[in-house]
Formats: structure tokens, sequence, C-alpha cells
């Protein structure tokens, strides 16, 4: 079960532009957007899963430069599926005011793709990187 | 649903009168009969000035620098908490809500 | 002639405001922020002592009475403020706060920290004195204006021959190395905590990508521009003076941040930090709302 700091909390308080820190303790992007379940009626929406990436942070910017960012996000793309990067609230092991700890690595999380298309095409190309 | 379509919603209270654009959103955590954690989306926060809150001043545990804190909470002085059970209708930009502007509360954060 | 009184206000105010950060409280936990902001706070000091004084040294031409007069051109204005923004740049809060965390510094290294800042920053401002006074008895004279780096190695030419001459070359490529260096990671560093990806000089590039990227075409992007053949005085003074305009816009989170309880506990800032950080950030927005205009003004200080 997820361990939140506190049991109320907002959104610009405790969850959004969070640090995510995988099981690993490498850093696996930041919090962008909250994904909530379609409301049912009489009952609130709940937090379903984490959204990451320029095409969750984009709407968040608004305006045109909003509406830039997230074009970025989906040409960087293999596949032209518009819906941000997900993190499903069951993947969130501890929540507080510094990071976001998750329960899974970051290599099997949907932000990954960017980070390992740089890695692979152009800074494992460079000799002593490392890779 | 994402929480960047809710933030930034004009809502409109029963009488028609413009009540504020949400800047914030309230969760409380809520345990389901089958022993589940929920993160439930109680309220919405709206009005008022979000610089403050963004930077951390509508929790009263910024001390200072000196005018900072009195400036922020001054301007924030017109947020307004609207209970999600009070919304009626979310139409793209757009929430109206049952109850009237009067009647909703500001936000208690008494927190030290 | 400088009256003796001038000479001693500046002297007090300069002592006076070492102190003042000298005794900027219990350091966070987080003592990278705080050093890097004492680390602006001494710098700005010193460029302003260094700016008022290097007025008067006749520099700028005849500047003895315009000083006692309190006449001072636009064009000295314009040099301390290019002299304050050489000396705090918004990068160094970056380069200092993202050295700390990979070094791991706790509150254990502050007293360390806090020699660094209080004398590597006085003691950078007098070397800054003690190369404009050395330039003036050499370069006046023979008016001859410093429009280029090689004209700063004349003083120690004339004064040591080759040896000094090599001396200051090997100096002059270690000053400008390590503002490269800092500058390349300085904008890897702010980038890659803006995303949230991983960051790090201690990572092999492999493990922190994208951050070595931005550090990298940084460093390609600033190479191609000189290679350009723009004038590297121009776009020194342009871009000091720009730094210096931006500089409240990373010294006021710093002061935000550490005002915040739940992120600095105990040592969260008392209130005289405060009013020593908002007395110094109200200075920098003045010199940030003068920089653009005096900049404009004095056509990049000719």
């Amino acid at each position: 079960m997820t361990r939140w700091e506190e049991d109320e909390f907002t959104a610009n308080d405790l969850p959004l532009d969070r640090e995510l820190i995988d099981c690993n303790g490498m850093p696996a992007g930041r919090v962008d957007d909250l994904e909530l379940s379609d409301p049912e009626p009489g009952q609130p929406p709940v937090l379903t899963a984490l959204l990451c990436g320029p095409t969750a942070f984009g709407p968040r910017l608004g305006g045109r430069l909003g509406t830039w960012w997230q074009a970025i996000g989906r040409r960087l793309r293999p596949v032209s599926e518009s819906y941000p990067n997900r993190i499903d609230a069951g993947l969130i092991d501890h929540v507080d005011r510094l990071e976001i700890t998750l329960l899974a690595a970051r290599e099997h999380l949907d932000s990954y793709r960017f980070r390992r298309w740089t890695e692979e095409k152009i800074i494992g190309r460079i000799p002593g990187s490392g890779a | 649903m994402m929480a960047s379509e809710l933030i930034g919603c004009q809502v409109h209270d029963a009488e028609g009168q413009d009540v504020g654009a949400v800047h914030d959103l309230h969760f409380r955590l809520r345990l389901r009969p089958d022993g589940t954690q929920a993160c439930q989306l109680d309220a919405l926060e709206c009005g008022g000035i979000g610089l403050g809150h963004r930077l951390g001043y509508g929790e009263h545990a910024m001390r200072g620098p000196w005018p900072f804190p009195r400036l922020f909470r001054y301007l924030a002085r017109r947020s307004l908490v609207v209970p999600w059970t009070e919304i009626t209708a979310i139409d793209g930009r757009r929430i109206d809500i049952s109850s009237r502007r009067d009647q909703l509360q500001a936000p208690q954060k008494a927190r030290t | 002639m400088v009256t003796v009184w001038r000479k001693a206000a500046c002297v007090v105010a300069f002592s006076s405001c070492i102190l003042l950060t000298a005794c900027a409280g219990p350091v966070p936990d987080d003592g990278a922020y705080r050093h890097a902001a004492l680390q602006t706070s001494m710098a700005m000091v010193s460029a302003l002592a260094s700016g008022q004084l290097a007025a008067q040294t006749g520099l700028r031409g005849n500047s003895f009475s315009a000083f006692t007069d309190g006449n001072v051109t636009n064009a000295e204005n314009d040099y301390a403020v290019s002299l304050i923004g050489a000396c705090i740049v918004p990068y160094q809060v970056i380069f200092f706060s993202s050295g700390g965390r990979e070094e791991g510094w706790t509150s254990k290294s502050i007293t360390e920290m806090r020699v660094n800042a209080l004398i590597g920053f006085p003691l950078g401002g007098l070397l800054s004195l003690a190369i404009m006074a050395a330039a003036v008895p050499v370069l006046q004279p023979r008016r001859i204006g410093v429009s280029h780096l090689d004209q700063v190695a004349l003083p120690v030419a004339s004064a040591f021959g080759q040896a000094g001459l090599a001396f200051v070359f090997v100096s002059f490529f270690a000053a400008t190395f390590a503002a490269a260096a800092e500058s390349a990671l300085s904008s890897g560093y702010s980038v890659a905590q803006y995303m949230g990806w991983s960051w790090g000089k201690r990572h092999p590039p492999a493990a922190a990508a994208r951050f070595h990227l931005v550090c990298l075409a940084s460093v390609i992007a600033a190479t191609a521009f000189i290679l350009t053949t723009v004038d590297p005085v121009t776009v020194t003074i342009f871009a000091v003076v720009v730094g210096a305009a931006a500089v409240p816009l990373t010294y006021f989170p710093i002061l935000i941040v550490a005002n915040d309880g739940r992120l600095m506990g105990r040592r969260v800032n008392r209130r005289w930090s405060n009013a020593a950080g908002t007395f110094f950030l109200t200075i920098m927005v003045i010199v940030s709302l003068v920089s653009l205009p005096l900049l404009i003004l004095t056509k990049a200080g000719q």
C-alpha cells in the first residue's frame, strides 16, 4: 500500500512536480500531471496514475507554448499515440515533499523510452561513455 | 480525466456568478471496503491568486521573508473550496455547481 | 583627490557586509544552497567595492573628481554593473548547489564552505582590483583601451618578460577552461534537474545520458558561436550584464526555499538572515532593473 506523507493534501502541494525515484534510487522523471478515474454519479474521482513526459507537461503549461511542447513530445515517440507516459498508482511506494519513490525499476517505465534512445543512438557511440 | 483538465476551469455558482478559476485539487486518503487505499478527489480550490499557493504560502509553514506571507495570504483571501458533491456539470472548461458563492468556505489549512 | 571619508565609508560598508554574511546563521541540511547564496552575496559586495574603487583609480579617464562630486557617469555605472554581473552569474548557484549534492556535503561541511566563500570571493575581488590597478600605469600613458585579452597581459609582460608572459598564458587557460567547464555543467544541471532526468558528473555518461548530451551540446553551440568571429569582448559585456539582470530570478527561489519549514526543518531562516537576504535581494533587483537600460545607453560599454 502506498505511504503518503499526509492524509489530506492538494495536488500542487504534494504530488505535482515531484521527482520520481525508482526502486534502485535512480531518477525516473517528474510528475507532470495526474490521471483521475472518470467520476461515477455520487462518487468523486480517484487518483489512478501519475503522468510524466512532455505530452503531459504541455497541457499544464497551457497556451501556445504548451501546444508546442506537447507536439515535440508526440514527435519523439516511435508510435503516434499521444497518451502521456503513465505510472500506475499501484507502483507508488512512498510520497513526500522531497520525492516520490516507486516500486518498479525505471527501465520498465514508459518514460524510459527517450532516455534509452539518447543512450543508444548518441551517447553510446562515443568512446568512454561507459555504455 | 486528468488533473490539468480541471485546473484552470472557470467555476460558476447556482446563480451563474463567477466563483473563480480552479487552481488546486484537494485529495483525501480513504480506505475502501476491500482494504485497498483510494486517493479521492474531495474538493476543488478556486479563486484567489495561484502564485502564492505555488510558492508554498498557502500552507502556514512559510515564515518569511517578511512581506511575503502577508502579501500572499492577502492575495489568496478570496480562495474558496468547492466540494466535489456540489458539482452539477463539467462542460469543457466550465464547471457549474449547485450552491451559491456566499455559501462556499475558505480553505482551512492551519498546519504548523 | 578622493576624500578620506569616502574611502573609509567604502571600507566600512565592505567589512560590515562581510560580517553580515559571515554570521548568516545555522546552515540547512541542504548546505549547498546556503553556501551558494553566501558566495553570491560575497561576490556582489566585492564587486560593488571593486567597482567603486576602480572608478576612483581613474581607469575611465578623470574619475577622481567625478566620484567626489557624486557625478558618476553612465559608463562607470555600466562598469560597476558588469563587474557585479561577472562575479554573480546565475549558473554559479546551480553549479555549486549541484556540486554540493554530488559530493555529499553535510552540515559538517559548513565551516569549510564558509571559509571558501569568505576568503575566495574577496580574494577574487582583490585580484580583479590588482589587474585593473596594474593596467593603469602601463596602458593609460599609451592611451591603450582594453579591447582584447592579450592587452591584459601587457603589464605582466613588461614587468616580468617572457617568463611572466608564459605564466599569464597558463593562467588565462586555467580561468577560461574553468569558466567553460562550469557553465557547460550548469547548463546540464539546470536542464536535467528541471526535467527530472538523472544527472551528475559522478555517473558515467551512459548512466546520465541526457545530462551529458546537454553539456556537450552547450559546449559545441558556444564554440560555434565564437567561430562566427563575433567580438568576444562585446559578447562578454553583453553576457555579464544580462546575467546580472537575471540574478534575482535565481536568488529569489533560494530565499523562498530557505524559509520553508517543511524542507529545512529546524534550520529554517531566522529573522536576521531573512533581513540580510531581503536587503541583498533588493540590491540585486535594482541592479537588474538598471542593467539593461545602461547597456543600451552606453552601447555595451563603448
